[in-house]
């Protein structure tokens, strides 16, 4: 697929191997790479907070269809809510910010 | 030693909030510093935050300090629509500690503070403080005397 990025013909191999999982999104499904990183919230005077985390997923920008937030989508077979969308670097690769629908 | 009239106020405080709730969860914890995990939510906590403190003088000498302090209620829930989940709890800690005056410990408690806070990470959670002002009183010379 030709598109702006540099490289962005290799970044499915780079997503989809080892740490790859399945994102499904707006019906299409396309690889991407999970990171659940621990991050408090509501602290009150510094203390007593809700230890939250932060769902992190990383696509391949070309291969997302084009979707506002709040779309449902599941990662790796689980349901989820996108919550954000922002492209990182050059904009070849876009972090989904995902949450579990309470 | 006797407990302060405040400590005594805080722990009244708290067991009025935990006594026969209307909802299943959560009890309130007095003074939680640790942060709460998501399946620990609902829940309620309950501080001192700061009071302040003012001579009450009849005549020339006076022997009783007129104190305020506020208590702050925290509630904490994970959900998409708190609203629906926040009030029973709220209008419950309310009524539990509006015109309270834990037994003749203080004169007066009333909220004057609602603040909301809201985070969304892997779950939209949201934030409720209520400030009550007490205000008692107490000898000068000794906190634990309310005369």
């Amino acid at each position: 697929m030709l598109t702006g990025f540099y490289g962005d013909a290799d970044i499915p191999f780079l997503l989809g191997t080892d740490f790859g999982v399945a994102v499904v999104i707006g019906g299409q499904t396309i690889p991407g790479i999970v990171d659940n990183v621990g991050k408090d919230s509501l602290l009150s005077q510094g203390v007593s907070g809700v230890s939250g985390t932060e769902i992190l997923v990383y696509v391949q920008t070309s291969a997302l269809p084009k979707v506002p937030n709040r779309t449902a989508l599941t990662v790796d077979g689980k349901a989820m809510r996108l919550r954000d969308q922002n492209q990182a670097g050059d904009g070849a690769v876009t972090h989904l910010l995902c949450e579990i629908v309470p | 030693m006797t407990d302060s009239v405040r400590k005594r106020i805080v722990d009244a405080a708290v067991a009025l909030i935990n006594a026969s709730p209307p909802y299943v969860t959560p009890l309130a914890d007095d003074t939680r510093m640790q942060s709460y995990t998501p399946a620990e939510l609902p829940s309620i906590a309950v501080f001192e935050i700061r009071e302040d403190g003012q001579s009450e003088k009849e005549g020339r000498w006076g022997y009783l300090l007129k104190r305020a302090f506020t208590l702050r209620v925290e509630i904490r829930v994970a959900a998409d629509h708190p609203r629906p989940i926040v009030d029973p709890m709220y209008v419950w800690v309310g009524q539990q500690l509006g015109q309270q005056q834990f037994g003749g410990l203080a004169e007066d408690c009333y909220e004057t503070l609602l603040e909301w806070q809201y985070a969304d990470t892997d779950q939209p959670y949201t934030l409720l403080q209520t400030d009550f002002r007490v205000e008692y009183s107490t000898l000068k010379n000794d906190p634990s005397k309310t005369q």
